[in-house]
């Protein structure tokens, strides 16, 4: 792996962490009901290109 | 050679719609209904002379509804008796008080400037802001949102709509909050979520453009609902259509991925080129169709979605004069217990006969031929309930208790009297949605409307898995509703056009 990818790599890490960061974050400050309103797209994420498929 | 060009399962009002265009387009044409009427969900029924609304006691967005007409070489009024429902809704309130909502915008920001006056600003702000979107998403009702590259042409379209994402990624109640302040303002606006079957806290936000499409015309058929799917089937007839009632499809015939016919109860085969659903897509692909004959991505995708609500209905034949204000009262509850309903009873699949909130439609208010002479109907729709009860009693051993526990509740509260002046009552819960109209579940929006229900992700209007195939009603896009379904018929009357020549 040469010194450039590597760098290249870190930053996409680094981008990913703070995008996981400010989700996290932004997820704490929301109300109860608005978390709900996110859980419940959240917990349907994983079928949605099955749906899609339909 | 077929027996048809195209073959329609179900006459509820999306399956009347298309029906009717296909025959106008020149096809033969028949639609196959397994029950005794036609209108599905938007139908009336008769009991000792009292004429009752199975489900639908209402309809807005006429100007959809007169498309589908227009298309039909006629026009809405034309072919349908309606009566403008001025003030939309009384507002019954838990403390007792009750508050017109007219239909005119000024005259309703005069009645919510009696309660808030700094919520008006916002009503005014909030109006403008819906009725902007409503004209930008106008498009979305008639294109098949299919793709991913059909909401792209859409969105291009609509450039306008960019500015109106944001409702489709926050919730309905955090909509009205960016406009008002006042708990009772928000009470107000807050049960039309319900319209699509799901709390404020949980239905997408774009969903608050309801309570500002009243304003544009809230209508009621005379002599009952089935006005609507009965006009559309004189339509469909005067170009050849034929509607055959009392006549269950138990299965549609698939050759090499392609939809040949229909198999019926009592075993008569029928085929056809192009066969139309408007069924449940759940019960079209697992049970009419078989999941041997889906892709296995599609049978993932079929089995993981989720069912709509269902909503009991309560028909109330009374010997005097309901002291109602208007043919629609809207008895309410607290932004708050909406959503606290959804999570501690509906989730728990409980049911309280003396805790509700919905709709009360006095129909013979508008229109006095629905009952004998000197009485009235009544229709409350109740809150939803759950298929499956917790405590594991069938709907069918509690309804006489529910129905006086109903009544005494809703004469306590809001009707005064009605204990002493029902002279039939009629109760249909989750199980006789289910047993009359083939709604698994009783769930009268088949599907449920969230984010991840909607367009791409609902059941496509042309199926992705069998050709020939096509899917209307509350099942598809544009999703539940009188004038939504009757849009479905059109955008699967026009895809039809476009590719089975």
């Amino acid at each position: 792996m040469d010194r450039k990818s590597l760098t290249t790599g870190q930053i996409v890490l680094g981008l990913l962490l703070l995008l996981a960061v400010a989700l996290f974050v932004g997820y704490q400050r929301l109300s109860d009901s608005q978390k709900r309103f996110v859980q419940n797209l959240a917990r349907q994420l994983p079928y949605l290109p099955a749906r899609y498929a339909v | 050679m077929a027996d048809y060009d195209a073959i329609v399962i179900g006459a509820g009002t999306g399956g009347l719609s298309v029906g009717a265009q296909l025959a106008a387009q020149g096809r033969k044409t028949v639609i196959l209904e397994q029950g005794p009427r036609v209108g599905g969900c938007c139908s009336t029924f008769e009991r000792q002379g009292y004429r009752f609304d199975l489900g639908a006691s209402l309809i807005e967005s006429p100007a959809l509804i007169d498309l589908a007409f227009r298309r039909l070489g006629t026009s809405l009024r034309a072919e349908v008796d309606l009566v403008a429902c001025d003030p939309i809704y009384t507002l019954a309130r838990q403390d007792g008080t009750q508050v017109p909502r007219p239909l005119s915008v000024e005259a309703a920001a005069e009645e919510i400037g009696k309660i808030a006056p700094d919520d008006v600003a916002g009503w005014y702000a909030y109006v403008a802001y819906m009725r902007e979107f409503n004209a930008a998403a106008q498009d979305l009702f008639l294109s098949p949102a299919m793709t991913l590259g059909d909401l792209q042409a859409f969105f291009a379209r609509n450039p306008a709509m960019s500015r109106f994402v944001p409702l489709f990624l926050n919730s309905y109640q955090d909509v009205l909050r960016r406009f008002f302040k006042h708990p009772q303002v928000l009470e107000s606006l807050a049960y039309q979520s319900f319209f699509i079957g799901l709390p404020p806290e949980l239905a997408p936000g774009l969903f608050a453009v309801i309570p500002v499409g009243e304003h544009d015309g809230l209508y009621y058929s005379k002599g009952g609902m089935i006005g609507i799917p009965k006009a559309l089937q004189r339509c469909g007839e005067r170009h050849g259509l034929e509607v055959r009632l009392n006549t269950p499809v138990k299965q549609v015939m698939v050759r090499q991925r392609r939809a040949v016919g229909v198999v019926l109860d009592d075993g008569t085969e029928l085929t056809a080129p192009v066969i139309v659903s408007d069924i449940n897509a759940k019960t079209l692909y697992l049970g009419l169709i078989g999941e041997a004959h889906l892709p296995w991505l599609a049978r993932v995708g079929v089995k993981s979605y989720e069912y709509a609500i269902a909503i009991p209905m309560l028909y109330l034949g009374v010997n005097y004069e309901p002291p109602l204000q208007s043919h629609h009262t809207l008895a309410t509850v607290s932004l708050a217990a909406m959503n606290d309903f959804w999570q501690q009873e509906y989730l728990s699949r409980q049911f309280y006969a003396d805790r509700q909130f919905g709709i009360i439609s006095w129909t013979s208010h508008s229109d006095p031929q629905l009952a004998p002479p000197g009485r009235h109907t009544l229709i409350l729709t109740l809150t939803p309930a759950p298929y499956r009860r917790a405590d594991g009693r069938s709907w069918d051993t509690v309804k006489p208790e529910l129905i006086e526990k109903i009544v005494a509740y809703y004469s306590r509260r809001y009707i005064p009297g009605l204990q002493e002046h029902v002279e039939i009552a009629e109760l249909a819960t989750p199980l006789d949605f289910e047993r009359n109209l083939r709604t698994p579940e009783g769930a009268i929006y088949a599907l449920r409307q969230d984010v991840a229900h909607e367009a791409v992700f609902r059941p496509a209007a042309k199926s992705k898995s069998i050709q020939g195939l096509y899917l209307v009603g509350a099942s598809t896009h544009p999703g539940g509703g009188v004038p939504t379904t009757i849009a479905s018929g059109l955008i699967a009357a026009d895809l039809i056009a476009r590719y089975e020549s």
